[in-house]
């Protein structure tokens, strides 16, 4: 049966993509990285991958059916894992559009923590690239500019990627993750409603669904989210705000207040994120800033950033270059340094294992 | 017959005396207006190709989509790149106003999409923002929207060639002075009040970039600029934008194509 599925779905994007506009891209990365202090036993690598990913993009005047996927090789244990990152289709109507399929959206205004994006999973398994994954969804868009509303359905949970050491954490102390069970009382809902005016964007989020951490059981805990957020530029900056309420968490409020500010060549974005702990009656806070430079004609792209926990002081720094030698080649590299707290490894200090040094080469076509 | 001849000389005579009487009266705030007040297409749909020169010599090339529609109260305009893959689908969302009776402009809305991130970004336009590299180009964000005439103060420095153009050469002063480049001096074609040539100077008074406009062509009645190149004397490097696939007036455009959802949904194409 699943077999048969897949052949339609394969046989019905081959007579879409020979009547449509069809458009092909890839890129081939490949990223090599090394362990420094704190971590123990530093200066051994600790991960070289080659990504190989394709994209397409096949489009008819109402339609749109959109692939990206490829395949990783791990260079470090010679395994090859495929992945889809999204694959969709859309369709599109005057004002109403509705997209199926593996998608990702994000929520709210900030770039660093955000209060309430919490419509897609965390990929912990690269915390570099900070990416959140995909979910099999069902969004349904109406546009009446200036105002827009988005309904997701999401029949089937996606949890967060976790990385290595937390997988291995919970296998050592013999916890099995378990997802919720795969039944239609078990969907996640989404919804937003943004408003774009002069003054600025405003929107408000509702969401009821799962956390996509597993708790201290293995268990997932539901999640219900109420939020809203602000975008309002101000002379030279753009302020951001978020707002939002968690029923089911301890930490019922969170919220972030920010600015983006971008002069010539440089960007400023400054955060800070709060939360407010009814059970323990303790607020607890993030700071985060980042700042990028672009220089030699925009070839050259310098970041900093860093995000500092306020209360337990641990956090993590990290810094990087870009340089564009064509369209088609780019080299980076990066380093990351996670600390410990005053009085234990705190939020962040937690993956201080993740400190290193990164070298990355791509190339797009 | 000679009496004839006669009549068109002193008529031909009479005509350049009467225009260059008419342009002697002219002052430099009168010619910026009529410059802005030369006919524009009420919508436009354009592919741009815009080229990149480094002070090396490298150049890198980017194809842009480009739609705008004026509704009278504000003119809409979308960009999306669809070339290189690094910038394929980043989307920028314009709303300018037109300059009030009092000559007050209100900041221009503008919003970027970013699609690595999933994100629409709102983007703050006054000040010095407004001035960023416009896609790693040698054009300002500002250089893409229309600058209102009550920002400056205007002074006919006379008339002078470019490219075979006779123009007249303004100096355009920026009042607040808080720009990068806050004085221009700008040459308007005299029959078409058209844009042939712009130079920026900066805070110091020193050349920094210079615009160069060419192949001006009529399109259903409307003068179209098809090739821009922005000139940074102060770097060495320059960026063109020549433009194809030019439509004026089409119905085709829809009021859809300008707004946040459409430009994260890749719907223009």
């Amino acid at each position: 049966m699943k077999r048969t599925v897949s052949c339609f779905l394969i046989l019905a994007v081959a007579l879409f993509c020979a009547f449509a506009d069809v458009s092909f891209a890839g890129e081939t990365a490949f990223d090599a990285s090394v362990s420094i202090p704190p971590v123990e036993n530093p200066w051994r690598f600790t991960g070289a991958t080659l990504k190989q990913t394709f994209e397409l993009d096949a489009y008819g005047d109402t339609t749109d059916f959109y692939l990206n996927a490829g395949f990783v090789f791990n260079a470090v244990d010679c395994s090859v894992t495929p992945f889809v990152s999204e694959a969709y289709a859309d369709l599109f109507a005057e004002k109403i559009s509705f997209r199926f399929g593996r998608q990702k959206a994000t929520w709210g205004v900030a770039e660093i923590v955000s209060a309430v994006d919490v419509l897609t999973p965390s990929d912990l398994s690269d915390p570099v690239s900070m990416e959140k994954g995909a979910i099999n969804a069902l969004k349904v868009s109406y546009d009446a500019f200036p105002l827009a509303f988005e309904l997701f359905w999401i029949p089937v949970f996606t949890p967060a990627v976790l990385p290595p050491m937390m997988t291995a954490m919970y296998q050592m102390y013999g916890i099995e993750i378990k997802r919720p069970e795969l039944s239609l009382k078990n969907g996640e809902v989404g919804a937003r409603a943004a408003a774009y005016t002069s003054a600025g964007d405003f929107a408000l989020y509702g969401y009821y669904g799962w956390e996509d951490m597993p708790g201290m059981t293995g268990e997932y805990d539901r999640l219900m989210m109420a939020g809203a957020s602000a975008a309002v530029p101000v002379g030279d900056v753009t302020l951001k705000a978020e707002a939002a309420w968690y029923p089911k968490r301890d930490a019922v409020f969170s919220a972030m207040a920010g600015l983006e500010w971008i002069k010539n060549d440089f960007t400023f974005i400054g955060e800070l994120y709060g939360e407010w702990n009814k059970a323990e009656e303790k607020l607890s806070g993030q700071v985060g800033a980042s700042i990028s430079y672009t220089m030699l004609d925009g070839d050259l792209e310098l970041s900093v950033g860093g995000i500092l926990e306020l209360r337990e002081l641990d956090g993590a720094v990290m810094g990087g270059a870009s340089y564009s030698f064509s369209d088609e080649l780019k080299a980076s590299a990066g380093v990351v340094y996670v600390f410990e707290g005053k009085d234990g490894p705190g939020t962040y200090g937690a993956f201080k294992n993740l400190s290193g040094v990164r070298l990355e080469a791509t190339y797009s076509f | 017959m000679k009496s004839s001849k006669i009549v068109v000389v002193a008529t031909f005579i009479l005509m350049v005396a009467t225009a260059v009487a008419q342009a002697a009266d002219l002052t430099g705030l009168d010619i910026i207006k009529k410059a802005h007040e030369v006919p524009e297409p009420a919508s436009s749909s354009v592919t741009a190709t815009l080229v990149i020169h480094s002070k090396k010599g490298n150049e890198k090339t980017r194809q842009v989509i480009m739609k705008s529609k004026d509704y009278g109260d504000v003119t809409k305009k979308v960009i999306v790149f669809t070339s290189p893959k690094d910038v394929a689908g980043v989307g920028y969302l314009m709303f300018d106003y037109p300059e009030a009776a009092d000559g007050s402009k209100q900041d221009s809305d503008n919003w970027l999409y970013m699609p690595a991130m999933k994100k629409t970004k709102r983007i703050a336009a006054s000040g010095t923002e407004a001035e960023g590299s416009f896609m790693g180009t040698d054009f300002t964000y500002e250089d893409m929207g229309e600058r209102a005439i009550s920002k400056d103060k205007y002074t006919l420095l006379g008339t002078e060639n470019v490219n075979g153009v006779a123009c007249y050469k303004i100096k355009c002063e920026s009042i607040a002075r808080t720009e990068g480049d806050p004085d221009r001096v700008v040459y308007i074609g005299t029959d078409d009040y058209m844009l042939y040539r712009c130079e920026f100077y900066d805070r110091h008074g020193e050349l920094h970039r210079v615009l160069a406009c060419s192949d001006i062509e009529y399109i259903d009645g409307y003068a179209c600029t098809k090739v821009m190149k922005m000139e940074n004397i102060q770097s060495g490097t320059w960026s063109q934008i020549t433009m194809s696939d030019v439509i004026y007036n089409t119905s085709a455009i829809d009021d859809n194509v300008f707004t946040v959802t459409a430009l994260e949904q890749g719907r223009i194409r």
